[in-house]
């Protein structure tokens, strides 16, 4: 992926939504919401991780060919908020529509960039059955967390329990 | 886009409560994201959801251009 090519300018427009808009008028919003009650069995980390929504605001118009300035503004968004080195997100797509395990090829492939603003960002992916479903899910964090281990270690163990 | 609530009854803290299975996590992951997506759809502020739903969001500072 060419790291040259800028993203889209990201507006904060309220403490807890970034939003863009793309050359198209397609407009999303993201936020991070606490993943902490799923972690609790982690005390010393369980507050630090958190999920990641990003959600098309207006009217889904398909359009020809891919938006690369997407994933590099996202990957911005999500790498901005791993840079203090204390935080990790999960990505979960959803499952609901169909559409999951394209939507997440993507998200995976995103990562793939390799020297993203902030540093570089660590993904460990997971898909699980469970629940009827099956979940498709990654972990990112930086790569120099000083509890990344104990990160990777937790989201393994909540996604494998039975 | 309106200001219309999602008029849902909050959830209860389970920190206490006997730790969930993976299915109830699973759903529960799916259910909360449907939640948040359908508010932001919807043009519901965020911080209504943590009145009525008990999420908690992180803070976020302007991203340097």
């Amino acid at each position: 992926m060419d790291s040259n090519l800028p993203g889209y300018k990201t507006l904060l427009i309220d403490e807890l939504t970034y939003r863009f808009t793309t050359d198209s008028n397609d407009i999303y919003e993201c936020a991070f919401v606490s993943f902490a009650n799923y972690f609790s069995a982690y005390p010393n980390i369980a507050a630090n991780f958190y999920s990641f929504n990003l959600v098309l605001v207006s009217d889904s118009i398909k359009h020809k060919g891919t938006d690369q300035r997407i994933a590099h503004t996202v990957i911005r968004i999500v790498s901005s908020f791993l840079s203090s080195m204390v935080n990790a997100v999960v990505y979960v797509c959803d499952p609901t529509d169909g559409r999951d395990a394209a939507r997440f090829k993507k998200f995976r492939n995103w990562y793939s960039y390799t020297s993203p603003p902030f540093g570089k960002i660590i993904q460990v992916t997971r898909e699980v059955d469970g629940g009827g479903m099956t979940l498709r899910t990654a972990l990112l964090i930086h790569e120099d967390n000083p509890r990344k281990d104990e990160f990777v270690q937790a989201y393994f163990q909540v996604l494998d329990k039975e | 886009m309106s200001n219309k609530v999602i008029q849902e009854p909050k959830k209860e803290n389970t920190e206490n409560s006997k730790p969930m299975t993976k299915a109830e996590i699973f759903q529960k992951i799916v259910a909360d994201q449907q939640i948040i997506h359908k508010a932001l759809q919807n043009g519901v502020p965020l911080k209504e959801l943590e009145k009525t739903h008990g999420f908690k969001f992180a803070r976020l500072q302007n991203i340097a251009d």
